[in-house]
């Protein structure tokens, strides 16, 4: 069932009559773990909070359990808020923190206690019931505000980069938690960061924005493998894709390794088109390209090789096996096997598909 | 070095410990004083403990007006002022922090031009008000009067704005609504304020004396400023009645002494954090 619908959903902020969100659609089903990746000031927060009807719709429908809800106040649409800064209340107990939604809707006391009890069991919190979240740490409080909103068995999860307080260990260790949290509840969740990481780990869909508007949704594989635009290409992926304008007339040498069919087209001669590949995909061998290294890094796992192409000032990342030493000026060749290439239009950054001859060297 | 300092700190107490004398040196004389018989408060040079102390002082002062009355009307009064009106206070306050309405700016500006009128000004309408409602003469009219403060609006208006929009925001999608919200989050967080609020309120409320005195007539009615004024200026003159009047006296600021030592901690203390990371 779909549990959440956004049809051309627009923004507009009426303070300074700022398009925020441009045609925004989106259909979410039950359990599902959306994730809203995109650089900062993308209009992320401004989704979440339309959402959550905390900010007015401008146009376009929202539906929530297939019903019209645009203009259904925050309190009654029923979903969980996880937010940025943690937003819990200072003067209560962690305990009538987590509490807090269940008394407002007067359950029994039995009953809210069961359920604290257990939020705070599955959270780890069970020894910090009685203090107050000025006590706690960062972690602890993140906790609390997620055992805020799992206690209730609210419709849908939003969650306002709720990690990026936190520093890099526990983050990880949270980013686990709430994958498990989720599992077990299976409760829909739309989940807001600018960390590509957690996108790609956590998401069962990955819904990419810039400047307001859809780049690309699909699940991290197809983002990965198949990224809609140089955009997401680019915003996707560490070290970056490596995106270079494939005209015939860029180098002699260079052109010899685009696939065949691409080199016969028209937008190939007149240089439209751009090859992507990444970083990992690009193989060193005993003949190919010349790249000139400038420097590598060692990552631990890998190393990644920064150089250019030979005779040009294009520059180029090559993620490779650590066992290899590089050094500075060292030439080294490579090649970019076929079915690893993404092409975009020059103009439009738009992938192209093309059917490429058989790759040969 | 050190010792220039802490002769510097050494001056500054003497200084301020002789100030804080010299204020409370009236409360300690008119405290002995209640003790003494008349002759004793007159006496030259000055006699500061009485040789017995006058306990009959106070019995002779109840004896001769109903004080008792006077100060259940004072208390029973201020407590129900302070608190409707912090209570209607914190209503407006939320309103004009919370919620959007057309003439949202407009209604707090005037509000805030009435506080510019001197009270003076309002005490004809507001005596007409009262008369047409039947509330002359009566402890209902004395409440009714004093329930609405722009003070207190402006005060809680602004201590609403400093609590954080997420927390609301995070109430109101926990399901809460205006009013839940306005009693489980924006009141506890600002507690401090309210406290120093309602302190303000009831002192001033009890040592209200004008405008009650203006619509009080019949005795059982008097607040304790009233009655204590009245009890002055019939007694007043005679010189053994001052003893009893200093017992009056004592007994009309005994509440707020109290209500200033149980409470002083929290004058002192604010509570701090706003809930949010940092
Ligand atoms: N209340 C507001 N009034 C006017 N403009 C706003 C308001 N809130 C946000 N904006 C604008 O809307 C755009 C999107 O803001 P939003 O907070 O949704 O971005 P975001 O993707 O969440 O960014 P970040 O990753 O930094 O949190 C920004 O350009 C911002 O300036
Ligand atoms: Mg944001």
């Amino acid at each position: 069932m779909e549990k959440l619908v956004l049809t051309h959903l627009q923004k507009i902020y009426t303070q300074n009559k700022k398009t925020v969100i441009h045609d925004f659609n989106l259909s979410v089903r039950d359990g599902e773990f959306i994730v809203f990746v995109g650089p900062s000031g993308c209009g992320k927060s401004t989704l979440l909070r339309m959402i959550a009807g905390l900010e007015d719709i401008t146009s376009g429908e929202l539906f929530l359990n297939g019903k019209k809800a645009n203009r259904l106040p925050a309190k009654d649409r029923n979903l969980s808020v996880v937010f940025q800064n943690y937003a819990l209340f200072p003067h209560l107990s962690v305990f009538e923190n987590i509490a807090f939604g269940l008394r407002i809707r007067h359950y029994p006391k039995q009953k809210v206690n069961e359920a604290v009890y257990n939020a705070a069991e599955m959270l780890g919190l069970q020894r910090l019931l009685h203090e107050k979240p000025k006590q706690l740490s960062g972690g602890q409080r993140q906790r609390v505000a997620l055992g805020r909103a799992i206690v209730r068995q609210a419709d849908l999860f939003l969650m306002d980069e709720p990690l990026s307080n936190l520093d890099a260990k526990l983050r990880t260790q949270m980013r686990e938690e709430i994958l498990n949290l989720h599992q077990k509840l299976e409760t829909t969740t739309i989940y807001v960061t600018h960390d590509q990481v957690e996108a790609m780990t956590m998401a069962t869909r990955i819904v990419v924005l810039k400047d307001g508007r859809i780049q690309q949704i699909g699940t991290p594989k197809q983002i990965y493998t198949a990224p809609a635009n140089t955009f997401v290409a680019t915003f996707i992926g560490m070290p970056q894709m490596n995106v270079f304008h494939a005209a015939g007339s860029d180098s002699a040498r260079w052109d010899d390794f685009i696939p065949l069919s691409l080199k016969k087209s028209d937008s190939y001669t007149q240089g439209r088109v751009l090859l992507g590949i990444r970083p990992e995909n690009i193989l060193v061998a005993a003949d190919g390209l010349p790249v000139t290294v400038n420097y590598a890094e060692l990552m631990g796992a890998d190393t990644y090789v920064h150089g250019e192409i030979a005779g040009t000032d294009k520059q180029i990342v090559i993620r490779c096996e650590p066992d290899r030493d590089f050094c500075s000026g060292e030439t080294v060749y490579v090649r970019f096997p076929e079915d690893k290439c993404h092409f975009f239009d020059a103009e439009s950054g738009k992938r192209l598909t093309i059917e490429a001859a058989a790759y040969e060297a | 070095m050190a010792n220039r300092r802490l002769i510097t700190k050494a001056v500054l107490y003497l200084i301020l410990i002789l100030l804080a004398f010299m204020m409370v040196l009236p409360l300690i004389w008119m405290f002995l004083s209640s003790f003494k018989t008349g002759s004793e408060i007159f006496a030259q040079p000055p006699v500061w403990i009485p040789e017995t102390f006058q306990w009959k002082n106070y019995l002779n002062a109840f004896n001769l007006a109903p004080f008792g009355i006077y100060l259940a009307n004072s208390l029973i009064t201020a407590t129900a002022i302070t608190v409707i009106q912090i209570m209607l206070s914190s209503m407006i306050a939320y309103g004009l922090t919370q919620l959007e309405f057309k003439g949202k700016a407009f209604l707090f500006q005037s509000m805030l031009l009435t506080y510019m009128l001197p009270a003076a000004v309002t005490y004809v309408p507001s005596y007409v008000i009262l008369a047409k409602l039947g509330l002359l003469d009566s402890l209902t009219g004395i409440v009714v009067s004093n329930i609405s403060s722009v003070f207190s609006i402006f005060l809680l208006r602004q201590s609403f704005l400093k609590v954080p929009k997420e927390i609301v925001e995070a109430a109101r999608s926990e399901g809460a609504n205006d009013w839940q919200i306005l009693w489980k989050v924006m009141c506890p967080m600002s507690l401090s304020t309210i406290f120093t609020l309602a302190m303000i309120t009831f002192v001033e409320m009890y040592n209200n004396y004008l405008w009650p005195s203006l619509i009080v007539k019949s005795q059982s009615k008097y607040l304790i400023t009233v009655g204590l004024n009245q009890f002055f200026t019939t007694q007043g003159t005679f010189q053994n009645q001052w003893a009893m009047i200093m017992a009056v006296n004592v007994i009309s600021v005994a509440p707020l002494l109290l209500l200033f030592f149980i409470f002083q901690k929290w004058f002192i203390k604010g509570v701090g954090d706003s809930g949010l990371k940092g």
